[in-house]
């Protein structure tokens, strides 16, 4: 699973969140908190929620009529701002859930600057396998 | 008299507005800021389209006829309500309104 | 009238007339621009991994597309597109109303990643891609540059 710091580094991080698959925000790092605050990203937050769900829907309506796979489950959905990005992924639940686990890890998400943004990179990181227990 | 005042008479709805195809504000009546009404239109409009868009694709996946068009929605919050029926919002008190006769009014006007 | 616009109705009259054996080379005008924008497309399905692109009319049920999609399939995900970029334009606009100048309004588009396609939309053009052969971020870089200057005005 991706840690928050982890995806900082990523060229152009301008935050990392943690929420929750409600919309809840848990967690964020900020790093300009004069360009965007909590308060953007709780906002933001149920926002990707509210996208996550319908991605997943439209994954499943979609292969299901087209016999087409390949979509479902949804790694990650990514808005492409005007100036900024945001990448989510759910994958790390998708996993827990493979296990059969009924508590599930929070989603996580990344702001960058589209300037530098670099999707490829936000997709490995938040899809780097757990490492061994 | 607008008609649409007629919605205002009903018990606990506080505000009512009548929005254009594009979400501008035609009128709006009732307890509420003009600014803020254009944005509870705009909000109106905006989400219509986006369930709109949602019950497509449902009906779409599902070939189940009986979702779209639809006809309206309602957001229930712990104490205000919002209900939308065609180029109608109101925004009504969950401790007073009748939610059923506000939609039922809501439809019919939304015809004229 | 603009020699487009009687391009686009030319090409509608003869299009009724005629059907296409091959669902993946199907090619309907949607509107003015998006003839313009077919060479948007065809750019993009001249790029490794593209399996598909097309545009969507922001309004009505209108499509355009080339590529390994059959036209019902093609339709289906012009619909899927249509939705979400409201949907992404509306939560935008929200955005904006709660904490001005975001960054993130107006949307250019948006990506959905799963584990072998990827589909990307910017204004009103699809891509899908093939995880294992294309390039996300050329895709994106591509689509938003050459989208760069088309108001969202209609949408």
């Amino acid at each position: 699973m991706a840690t928050l710091d982890e995806l900082m580094e990523l060229p152009g991080a301008m935050a990392a969140f943690e929420f929750r698959g409600s919309g809840e925000l848990l967690e964020q790092r900020i790093a300009y908190p004069e360009r965007i605050n909590e308060s953007t990203l709780d906002l933001l937050a149920h926002m990707c929620a509210a996208n996550m769900s319908i991605a997943t829907m439209q994954a499943r309506g979609w292969e299901k009529v087209t016999h087409m796979k390949g979509f479902y489950p949804i790694q990650e959905f990514t808005l492409v701002g005007f100036d900024w990005s945001v990448v989510v992924s759910g994958l790390d639940r998708e996993r827990f859930k493979d296990r059969g686990k009924a508590s599930l890890p929070p989603f996580t998400g990344v702001v960058l600057a589209n300037e530098k943004a670099d999707y490829e990179a936000a997709f490995f990181t938040m899809e780097k396998p757990e490492p061994a227990p | 008299m607008s008609m649409i005042r007629r919605i205002l008479a009903l018990d606990g709805v506080n505000v009512v507005c009548h929005f254009r195809d594009d979400g501008y504000l035609l009128e709006g009546y009732g307890l509420m800021a003009r600014d803020d009404m254009a944005r509870l239109a705009q909000f109106a409009h905006d989400y219509r389209r986006m369930a709109q868009g949602n019950a497509d694709q449902l009906a779409m996946f599902t070939g189940m006829r009986g979702w779209t068009p639809p006809h309206g929605w309602i957001l229930r919050g712990v104490a205000q309500s919002v209900c939308s029926v065609g180029n109608l919002v109101c925004l009504v008190d969950n401790h007073e309104a009748l939610l059923n006769e506000i939609m039922l009014e809501l439809r019919e006007v939304s015809h004229w | 009238m603009h020699l487009l616009e009687i391009l686009t109705m030319f090409y509608e009259k003869c299009a009724r007339f005629v059907t296409h054996p091959n669902p993946a080379l199907i090619i309907k005008p949607v509107t003015t621009r998006g003839l313009t924008g077919m060479s948007i497309v065809t750019d993009l399905l001249a790029k490794p991994g593209v399996i598909a692109a097309g545009e969507y009319a922001y309004r009505g049920d209108r499509f355009s597309y080339r590529g390994a999609l059959s036209e019902e399939h093609a339709r289906m995900a012009s619909i899927m597109c249509r939705a979400t970029t409201m949907g992404a334009n509306m939560e935008g606009r929200m955005l904006e109303v709660f904490q001005p100048r975001s960054g993130l309004f107006p949307p250019r588009g948006w990506v959905v990643h799963g584990p072998e396609y990827t589909v990307c939309v910017m204004a009103n053009v699809f891509c899908m891609l093939d995880n294992a052969k294309g390039s996300i971020n050329g895709t994106i870089d591509f689509m938003t540059q050459a989208l760069a200057k088309v108001s969202s005005d209609l949408i």
